[in-house]
């Protein structure tokens, strides 16, 4: 039976504050000041709209000659307040999922078509890096290495600035953590909110399904590509952010829309907790 | 400033600076070919201006003139990639422009002053070529630098089209981008 796992988000803790500091050095990087005193009430409105699908015109096909960028039709957006089941446990995850609900409506509200432009910059850079990648490592494997590599560098900075803005407290199992995952994390950056499902007996396994998933909007893999995993980065965010609230996990695409599957599932398989370990001689 | 635009902002910051030094990463291990990442990082910005500007401007009127571009460009580009907009706009008229950030959203996370100033070039890279994409499938080709002497506040200089006339007479081999970064000592 897996035993209660207990990850330390707390910012208090020693772990954390060591970890801010050399991420500092590292990546000259100054960690947003976003500590809200409050959680705003906020109040999901329902239906507000899916996003109108847009058809590419046949023009901005960005000739790249690796990847063929298609337009495709962008499936309206799951309509945003949809993404509760009935909570099977207390308040606190419930307030956890509106923080990433209200933060995604004022997105929305605020500037529906900036905050669509926003996400397009991010495919698009994503796709020019997967281009780019391509080119200069000829064997899909080394580029499927190395999105999950820059992924996780992605991921190490980017659990700072998530509980900086988010405010959830620690998670008490990994079917917390997997909640939070999806409905707060997700939300917040992508603006999807995944479906967690297919949980292993032992609870240490589980399935994100993505209806759609906003890294591959514009996307097409050519044949000669057949074996590159193209949303490989999120795999490699998500592992870098969990190890660094001291938990190791396996992660991986078991379908990929881009492969012909129905949907986008990820695979995620809880392996040990870290533990701390004192650096040499503080004891 | 909400905090969901910033999560945006984060996130594409966060790639940015992951693309760069990847591709530094990969450079140094490869063959060593350090002149090319500048490039590479340049045309990938390239390609998403390309992307990006269709996007934008899709419902916009037609624009009347270069000027009305390069407004566009200050204002509505400018604050939706970067949520703000260009601080000072310099003009010849004779078609080279000069873009002022003060506070330049890719670099403000890095330091404010004289530091790491040698570093700043590669980051800026990107955005060269996302602006020079942007204004090329505006039917503008241009060259696009950018020069920093304090942190987090940069320029962007744009030499349009009849300017590229007039350089090409002066330096007929400009065929290749590096080439001209070079001639024109930017």
């Amino acid at each position: 039976m897996l035993g209660v796992v207990v990850a330390r988000l707390s910012l208090s803790g020693r772990r954390i504050k060591e970890s801010t500091a050399a991420f500092c050095a590292r990546s000259r990087f100054t960690v947003p000041s976003l500590f809200s005193p409050g959680e705003p009430r906020a109040y999901v409105r329902r239906g507000t709209g899916k996003r109108a699908g847009l058809t590419l015109p046949a023009s901005c096909i960005l000739g790249i000659g690796v990847l063929s960028v298609s337009g495709r039709r962008r499936r309206g957006e799951a309509s945003r307040g949809s993404s509760d089941g009935a909570p099977s446990h207390g308040a606190e995850p419930r307030r956890e999922r509106t923080a990433g609900q209200a933060a995604w409506r004022d997105r929305a509200v605020a500037g529906a078509p900036r905050a669509r432009r926003c996400s397009e910059l991010f495919t698009l850079t994503y796709g020019a890096l997967v281009t780019q990648l391509c080119k200069d490592y000829e064997n899909d494997e080394n580029v499927n290495k190395q999105l999950d590599k820059m992924g996780y560098n992605i991921g190490v900075r980017l659990v700072e600035d998530f509980l900086a803005r988010s405010n959830v407290g620690r998670c008490h199992d990994f079917r917390e953590t997997a909640d939070v995952i999806a409905k707060v994390a997700f939300k917040m950056y992508l603006g999807i909110t995944p479906s967690i499902t297919n949980w292993s007996p032992a609870g240490d396994e589980f399935s994100l399904i993505l209806e759609n998933n906003p890294l591959v909007d514009f996307v097409e893999l050519p044949d000669n590509h057949s074996s590159l995993i193209y949303s490989n980065l999120l795999c490699g965010v998500l592992r870098g952010a969990l190890e660094m609230v001291q938990m190791a996990v396996d992660v991986k695409f078991v379908q990929d829309t881009l492969k012909g599957d129905g949907v986008t599932e990820i695979r995620m398989k809880f392996i040990r907790r870290i533990e701390d370990n004192l650096p040499v001689g503080e004891e | 400033m909400s905090k969901s635009e910033m999560a945006d902002e984060a996130l594409f910051l966060l790639l940015h600076n992951e693309m760069v030094s990847g591709l530094y990463r990969t450079a140094e291990q490869g063959d060593g070919e350090n002149g090319r990442c500048i490039t590479k990082l340049e045309n990938m910005g390239f390609r998403v201006g390309q992307g990006l500007i269709e996007r934008f401007t899709k419902d916009t009127a037609r624009f009347k003139d270069e000027l009305d571009i390069m407004k566009f460009i200050c204002k509505d580009f400018w604050t939706t990639v970067f949520k703000k907009q260009i601080d000072n706009l310099r003009t010849n008229h004779q078609g080279i422009y000069v873009l002022q950030d003060n506070k330049f959203r890719l670099l403000t996370q890095m330091s404010a002053g004289k530091q790491y100033l040698e570093h700043a070039p590669k980051y800026l890279a990107f955005t060269c070529g996302l602006i020079r994409g942007a204004l090329s499938n505006l039917g503008i080709k241009s060259i696009v630098t950018a020069e920093v002497s304090t942190m987090p506040a940069c320029k962007f200089r744009f030499f349009l089209a009849e300017c590229l006339y007039f350089m090409h007479n002066l330096y007929p081999e400009v065929n290749d981008i590096n080439y001209c970064y070079w001639k024109l000592q930017l």
